[in-house]
């Protein structure tokens, strides 16, 4: 029984970075219907980013983690206008990108940091909070109360304020936001710097618990991508709630199984729901389809 | 295909064929070339499955990988000879291919390859952790290289590596002929008819399921002869040999070479291994330099190098003859593409 | 001997919305039969579940006698439907000739695994058809170029041709003169009433073009809120006080 709270406990905080994760796939998937498969290594140089910052220009962890999420938004800029907005539409040139982006970003920072792993030693993770006979790292509250606190804050720009009324309109329909004078191209940019900036935040968040290594990225990637499946690819609820599910999962899933059998069990998780619901959990089948 | 291609064919094959006689003492010019052999047979089998019928899986080594084990379990622990071992491997990985086919391919393109990369992981997860079956992270070392073959007075000798590349050159030859036997059958057209329109394709009559699940099966089994022929090539079967990142690779490799050529997996698988290894980059560089190639390749060179080309060429031709002849050809019949 | 085609009492509805409400015809002879009605009718509905794109709520359709609704589009194809879409769908990448003698191949599985050896060789009358309905079409200097180089009305001429070449008894026609110049659509009009009965062919048409469907269509069946309001020929319709009233409204 404390096995399985202390278990629910840790697949709370990864499903919180996968939430993130997932969110920020979701939204470009939503609006601009680009699946990036780059998010992985996104969300890895956001660490980097972050342990740059936080141990060579400042010691301030949470300063640190908005530097990293704002030069990731630059950069998910520079990649919106470079690459993803003329591949809208051709999904398979989408994984090319992606993988050419992959390979660009990830041998870069072999380059620049070689291939071990950077600890980047924060206060929180040092320090315990005790939860009756269970104790956890602060970082594990921080991940929780952060992303739950992004959560929000998230939702109450789409839905509250003109940016992301224009944001939501433009995902449903593209025509009729262009109509009533939503200009797409800056939504698009701004979706991507919004998406990428969550991507540096979930890595950021899960850099110091733990290590900063160039392939951190690769299995959030794959449990991004299963999370967006399973809230039925579009769904920003969904997303969320997908990314907490498979953080719970496979966190339990060690209870029973081999740790190494972790990530298989997530995957057959979604191949058997597919198998059942084609269209994800949360998703419809769309007009026209067969 | 025309006599010009024929000969064009013809000629390279030969040139490739005589490579370890004219460099006789350049083994591992060889080598690379027949490790090259080695990832193109598999990217044979995806090019089959993307280029034609258009379904991207992300984890077709998975395929490759179930080939290879089972090859390299057959040859060190049964004592079985190369043929029969490939040809098991190619028929395991194909009913592999039927079992992960069936509830895949009712997929929606975008979860389909999701799914796909799902599937490349949890086969990898078995490969690195049936510890009884596949040794585990260290995988199966040994395997047996070939046994020599005799014809009358001749011995080829597949432990050298100017055998061992003839052996590898055959075999893909062979999967390239599999996949010409295809391109150019009415089977091949529907699939590129499901490719091009799926819902047109079976408002006339083209079950699409069933086809997709054939080209799976075919694609997978091909991925099985290509893993057959690494394990031998390289004596051990290894988790990391057949992981998602090699999976990655050879879908780069059919891209950039250009989906739906049958010379596409060939220049690609050219582009990628022997190259490098040739011009001695070091592994970073080559790598960005390769995501660099990618990015160009999504972005202005969709149907990869040889489309590139291709599409060059017939502008150029268009530009000299205003308009074609009417009913020139009856039989045009499109072998690539 | 069974109707052609028969289609009785289907019913379909969206969450709360009735698209269908017992709607059906009957077909005992081929011909040309026009589906029409004003807008949110339930015309393209009952057309899809008759195509087989969508599953009726309750009712049926027979083809010969057969129950076939329910049933995918390509076992619908393999019975003798053919259909063409609104949006025009040809294989853009294959030439126009190609288009046509896809039509023509025996697709299935089990025939094309049979003739893997033998490459897309086609017997000479298939090919000669084949030119034969591209010339009627006046596309036939464009047999060797890929479908994408046509403009849209083009396309559809391909697309319409290239059903016949797999011989369906029932050809169902989604707005075929939608997008087409009138030059084209002249060709298509002489096309269809040349070939309908050359081939002993049952059409099916839903049509917006009224001046097309009336020089075209022999029976017109009107839908009105998801029924049958009328169901006649062109002059009867035309002539309908309750057509006019359901187009008024």
């Amino acid at each position: 029984m404390l096995a399985f709270a202390e278990q629910g406990m840790n697949g709370l905080m990864m499903g919180a970075i996968y939430a993130l994760f997932a969110l920020g796939m979701v939204l470009i998937y939503g609006v601009m219907h680009v699946l990036n498969f780059s998010h992985g290594v996104l969300f890895m140089a956001g660490a980097y980013v972050c342990q740059v910052i936080f141990a060579q220009l400042t010691g301030n962890y949470f300063v640190a983690i908005l530097g990293s999420m704002l030069v990731l938004a630059l950069v998910g800029c520079l990649l919106e206008k470079g690459i993803f907005q003329h591949l809208r539409g051709s999904l398979s040139m989408q994984i090319v990108a992606s993988m050419g982006l992959i390979m660009i970003v990830q041998n870069g920072i072999i380059y620049f940091f070689g291939p071990l792993a950077l600890h980047m030693r924060v206060e929180t993770v040092e320090s315990k909070i005790r939860l009756g006979p269970l104790s956890f790292t602060a970082q594990h509250f921080v991940i929780i109360g952060v992303t739950l606190v992004a959560v929000v804050a998230l939702d109450l720009f789409l839905r509250h304020t003109r940016l992301g009324t224009a944001l939501r309109a433009t995902s449903q329909n593209l025509e009729a936001a262009r109509v009533v004078g939503i200009n797409p191209d800056s939504i698009f940019l701004m979706t991507f710097a919004l998406a990428t900036a969550l991507a540096a935040l979930a890595g950021a968040l899960l850099g110091p618990l733990f290590l900063i290594s160039p392939a951190m990225g690769d299995l959030p990637l794959l449990k991004g991508l299963t999370a967006i499946v399973l809230g039925g690819m579009g769904s920003v609820p969904g997303a969320i709630i997908g990314g907490f599910v498979i953080g719970i999962l496979e966190a339990q899933a060690t209870l029973v199984l081999p740790t190494d059998y972790r990530d298989a069990v997530v995957f057959a998780a979604l191949i058997g729901i597919l198998l059942f619901r084609p269209y994800g959990l949360f998703g419809k089948r769309e007009r026209g389809e067969p | 295909m025309t006599s010009l291609k024929g000969l064009a064919l013809l000629a390279a094959v030969i040139g490739a064929a005589c490579v370890p006689v004219l460099l006789p003492d350049q083994p591992y010019v060889v080598n690379t070339l027949t490790l090259t052999l080695c990832t193109v047979i598999p990217a044979i089998g995806l090019n089959l499955l993307y280029g034609q019928a258009g379904l991207l899986s992300l984890g077709h080594m998975a395929f490759t990988g179930i080939g290879g084990y089972t090859a390299a379990l057959l040859m060190k622990g049964a004592g079985w000879a190369l043929p029969e071992a490939m040809l098991a491997a190619a028929i395991v990985a194909g009913f592999a291919g039927f079992l992960v086919g069936i509830p895949c391919l009712r997929l929606r393109s975008h979860f389909f390859v999701i799914v796909t990369l799902g599937v490349g992981m949890i086969v990898y997860t078995f490969f690195n952790n049936l510890d009884g079956i596949t040794g585990g992270a260290q995988g199966l070392p040994g395997v047996p290289r070939p046994r020599p073959l005799t014809i009358g007075d001749f011995t080829i000798e597949f432990r050298t590596p100017r055998g061992f590349y003839w052996l590898a050159l055959l075999t893909t030859l062979g999967t390239l002929l599999v996949q010409w036997l295809i391109a150019r059958s009415p089977f091949g057209f529907s699939l590129s008819a499901i490719r091009q329109d799926e819902t047109m394709a079976a408002s006339r009559g083209v079950d699409v399921f069933a086809h997709k699940l054939a080209a799976f099966v075919i694609a997978s089994a091909i991925a099985g002869v290509g893993g057959a022929l690494s394990v031998t090539f390289l004596r051990v079967a290894a988790p990391t040999m057949f992981d998602l990142h090699a999976s990655m690779n050879i879908v780069a490799i059919v891209l950039v070479g250009g989906p739906g050529y049958l010379a596409g997996p060939i220049l690609g698988g050219f582009i990628f291994i022997a190259l490098p290894e040739f011009l001695r980059v070091a592994a970073e560089f080559r790598l960005i330099i390769f995501g660099f190639v990618l990015v160009f390749i999504a972005l202005f060179a969709n149907r990869g190098l040889i489309g590139l080309a291709d599409s060059l060429l017939s502008k150029m031709k268009r530009d000299r003859v205003a308009d074609e002849q009417p009913g020139a050809s009856p039989h045009a019949v499109k072998s690539e593409g | 001997m069974a109707p052609i085609l028969e289609v009785s009492a289907i019913a379909k509805r969206f969450g709360g919305v009735v698209a269908l409400d017992g709607a059906g015809f009957s077909v005992d002879k081929p011909g040309i039969v026009a589906l029409i009605g004003p807008n949110g009718a339930g015309k393209t509905t009952l057309f899809d579940i008759i195509c087989g794109r969508q599953n009726a709520d309750s009712g049926e359709v027979r083809f010969m006698g057969e129950r076939v609704d329910g049933l995918p589009p390509f076992r619908l194809s393999r019975l003798g439907f053919a259909r063409s879409f609104q949006e025009c769908r040809v294989l853009p990448e294959a030439t126009c000739l190609e288009n046509m003698l896809f039509s023509a191949q025996d697709k299935t599985l089990r025939s094309e695994m049979a003739g893997i050896f033998r490459g897309r060789a086609h017997n000479r009358n298939t090919v000669d058809k084949a030119r034969e309905l591209l010339a009627m079409v006046g596309l036939e200097r464009f047999s060797n170029r890929p479908a994408s180089d046509l403009s849209f009305g083009q396309k559809r001429l391909v697309e319409i041709a290239s059903t016949l070449m797999g011989a369906p008894k029932v050809l169902l026609l989604d707005e075929p003169a939608s997008g087409v110049n009138p030059t084209l659509l002249n060709i298509l009009h002489d096309f269809l009433l040349d070939q309908a009965p050359k081939m002993g062919l049952l059409l099916v048409v839903i049509e917006h073009n009224m001046e097309f469907i009336m020089s075209v269509a022999e029976r017109i069946v009107v839908l009105h809120q998801g029924r049958v309001l009328e169901d006649g020929p062109p002059a009867a319709i035309q002539a309908s006080p309750q057509v006019i009233e359901a187009y008024l409204s």
